[in-house]
């Protein structure tokens, strides 16, 4: 667990820190991630995912789960345009051990593919755990036109992933 | 990622796993899922996705008190508890190999959250009736009206838009709210109400969600359901 644990936290505490904006949250949300992770007993499936991919799922689940509980979604998220800095920045990480499996580069590639604004939308989604409502009031938009465009880029995406 | 015949639902599924889904839209889609295992499925795969998102950014080292409690939190556990005998899978094992430490490991997938305590005792909550209205996926139409009596034993199924040709069998299923199986609480008419007695509940209503999917003659053979959910409605109190 050690070195599972070395190999993956950094990368995981990212995960939840972007998500909650608190290191207390984030660290106490990572405990849980290792936790589950060590006592559950399932099917992790090397088919579907790298390992990486899957614990990063994990934590971004649980960080969600966090900051439903906690109720104060949008105001956290509401940090202008830090999907800006997101998207321009590749970070060809030095952690090179497990570095990004070839689906999450897969999926950049696609992102990069996809209307700017829908792209931007979804990831914005991803990293604040913000729902449809919740994504129009921040970047103050229709609630109908997120909606739609949130849709057409999960639609394209998946065009994108399985050509 | 290897593509597959995608699931009728799979924008939804989508939407759930990005988690923008919210009040009702969300409900219903965690019933689904809960009800469905190809929808469950597709929403994992979405989850996978979109979790090449999160390993995009640059890593940040968490404290080192995360460590110590983690290891702390595992030495509490006891010592007959499953995970024990894993604990070696883990001992020495190298970045590199961290693939097949998890595979070895086998993990729940698709964590999910912690069903909520009940705040207040089942004695009172089933006081008070329960209805749900089953409606198709999607914004579509009621199906049924479902009430279910104060002594959660006496369910009455009121057909909206059920149709003869739905009806092969239908049965219908609580989802209980705690992640476990659909339970059948039995065949439902679709031209008429139908009364189903000494029903068992799960003692926890709230949460709980009733789905109507379309079986062979006589009912699911296998105790799950097994045709296509035609609807799904969360079980509130009226």
């Amino acid at each position: 667990m050690g070195e599972l644990y070395r190999a993956t936290s950094g990368k995981l505490n990212a995960v939840c820190l972007r998500v909650l904006g608190d290191e207390g949250e984030a660290e106490e949300v990572l405990q849980e991630v290792y936790l589950t992770v060590w006592k559950k007993a399932g099917a992790y499936d090397p088919d579907k995912a790298s390992p990486i991919t899957w614990l990063a799922a994990i934590a971004r689940n649980r960080a969600i789960d966090r900051l439903r509980t906690s109720g104060a979604r949008v105001a956290r998220s509401s940090a202008p345009l830090d999907w800006v800095m997101e998207a321009a920045d590749p970070s060809p990480d030095a952690e090179a051990q497990l570095g990004q499996s070839e689906d999450s580069q897969r999926l950049r590639g696609c992102l990069e593919t996809l209307n700017p604004d829908h792209a931007a939308l979804i990831r914005r989604a991803f990293f604040g755990g913000l729902s449809y409502s919740e994504l129009a009031e921040v970047v103050g938009r229709p609630l109908g036109t997120v909606k739609t465009w949130i849709r057409k880029g999960l639609m394209n995406l998946k065009v994108c992933l399985e050509s | 990622m290897t593509a597959s015949a995608a699931h009728p639902q799979d924008l939804r599924a989508a939407e759930l796993a990005l988690g923008v889904l919210e009040g009702q839209a969300f409900d219903e889609a965690r019933a689904l899922a809960r009800a469905d295992q190809g929808f469950a499925e597709a929403v994992e795969a979405w989850e996978l996705r979109l979790a090449g998102l999160a390993e995009g950014i640059a890593p940040v080292a968490p404290s080192e008190r995360v460590w110590t409690a983690i290891r702390s939190r595992l030495a509490q556990a006891p010592a007959n508890d499953n995970a024990w005998n894993n604990v070696g899978l883990w001992r020495g094992v190298t970045a590199a190999s961290v693939a097949v430490a998890v595979v070895s490991l086998g993990v729940m997938l698709w964590p999910r959250p912690a069903p909520v305590a009940p705040t207040t005792p089942p004695a009172i909550a089933a006081a008070a009736p329960y209805v749900a209205l089953v409606s198709a996926p999607d914004g579509g139409p009621s199906l049924a009206a479902i009430t279910v009596e104060a002594d959660l034993r006496r369910i009455v199924v009121t057909p909206v838009a059920l149709t003869e040709e739905q009806a092969r069998s239908l049965e219908l299923w609580v989802v209980p709210a705690d992640g476990s199986a659909p339970r059948s609480l039995g065949l439902v008419r679709a031209g008429t109400p139908t009364v189903l007695k000494d029903i068992v509940l799960p003692v926890e209503a709230r949460g709980a969600a009733l789905a109507i999917s379309r079986e062979p003659e006589g009912g699911s053979p296998t105790g799950a359901p097994t045709g296509p959910i035609l609807g799904v409605g969360a079980l509130t109190s009226s």
